[in-house]
């Protein structure tokens, strides 16, 4: 196994601890964005070095950018709609919810 | 001795490689986009019903997600180590390497199996039915295990895919013995298999740890 491969596979599970020891901490309303960064470092370590992004021709690093871009923006977009709407004008009808 | 085959539209092996490599990168790019439906209903669900998401990820339980995050991971280093090997026509240690991840995505569906058959005994179903929505009763809660089902049962598919491609390659190493001319073929495999990984890593904090501190 290549030097390089073991200090990767160090680097993720040094990640998963440190997603861990923080999952114990109420962080408020930086818990998701925290560990979203955190995913975010192993899934571009698994990427670049096991999935070889790193010596990849620009067509493969190009499909992969835009899969990610289309992905942000669906997500993102959509939870920053639901996230920014204003409380419903009307209350809802007496008696709807039961 | 092994020797991979030139198709008749390709005139020579590196431009054949580069075609496949790409053409898996572009179904991968895909299935990433069908999964960006499920976390777009996560999130969007999760700024909607704050309190009930906390909640069920506390319900949830770091243990099993924390152990089959790390089943994952190690699965994805003998997937790579096992294709170094071949690129230096150590066929034994591949083959043995494409075991072990074989194994371990095995593992991590035994694990997720344990996972959904103590959900099914408390009374957690997917759509909302089961007794333990009529013991809670906010719309949140439905959603959030309707949620957890359909994105974790959609990728033990992808598990149960990957595990029987990694398990081929195994078998295909040890029939074949084909050296660094087979690497190729394993490397597409060990795309798959990283890519399944790479998606649980964001699957676990989504489920197992965003539960306030608790």
């Amino acid at each position: 196994m290549s030097r390089t491969l073991l200090a990767v596979a160090a680097a993720l599970f040094l990640l998963v601890l440190a997603a861990w020891l923080l999952s114990h901490v109420d962080l408020g309303g930086w818990a998701v964005p925290l560990a979203l960064s955190i995913s975010g470092a192993k899934a571009f370590l698994i990427a670049w070095y096991f999935m070889e992004l790193h010596e990849a021709r620009t067509s493969v690093r190009a499909s992969v950018v835009a899969a990610i871009l289309l992905f942000v923006l669906l997500v993102g977009l959509t939870a920053v709609d639901v996230g920014t709407r204003a409380p419903p004008p009307l209350l809802s009808p007496a008696g709807a919810l039961r | 001795m092994y020797a991979p085959r030139l198709e008749e539209h390709f005139d020579e092996l590196p431009k054949q490689r580069h075609a496949a490599r790409l053409g898996v990168w572009i179904f991968l790019a895909s299935e990433l986009l069908l999964f960006a439906g499920l976390f777009a209903l996560y999130f969007g669900y999760r700024l909607h019903y704050p309190e009930v998401f906390i909640e069920g990820v506390v319900h949830n339980g770091r243990g099993l997600g924390t152990l089959n995050t790390c089943l994952l991971l190690l699965g994805s280093v003998a997937a790579a180590a096992g294709v170094g090997e071949l690129r230096r026509d150590r066929d034994g240690r591949a083959r043995i390497l494409f075991a072990l991840g074989t194994l371990l995505a095995l593992a991590f569906l035994g694990v997720k199996g344990t996972e959904y058959a103590r959900h099914f005994h408390e009374g957690i179903a997917p759509g909302g039915s089961g007794a333990f929505f009529a013991a809670h009763r906010e719309p949140g809660w439905p959603v959030f295990f309707t949620l957890y089902f359909a994105m974790t049962g959609l990728h033990a598919i992808h598990v149960v895919i990957g595990m029987l491609l990694l398990g081929a390659v195994a078998v295909w190493i040890g029939r074949r013995r084909p050296g660094r001319a087979g690497a190729h073929r394993a490397e597409l495999a060990a795309l798959y298999w990283h890519f399944v990984d790479a998606v649980w890593v964001f699957l676990w904090p989504m489920f197992y740890l965003l539960g306030g501190g608790r």
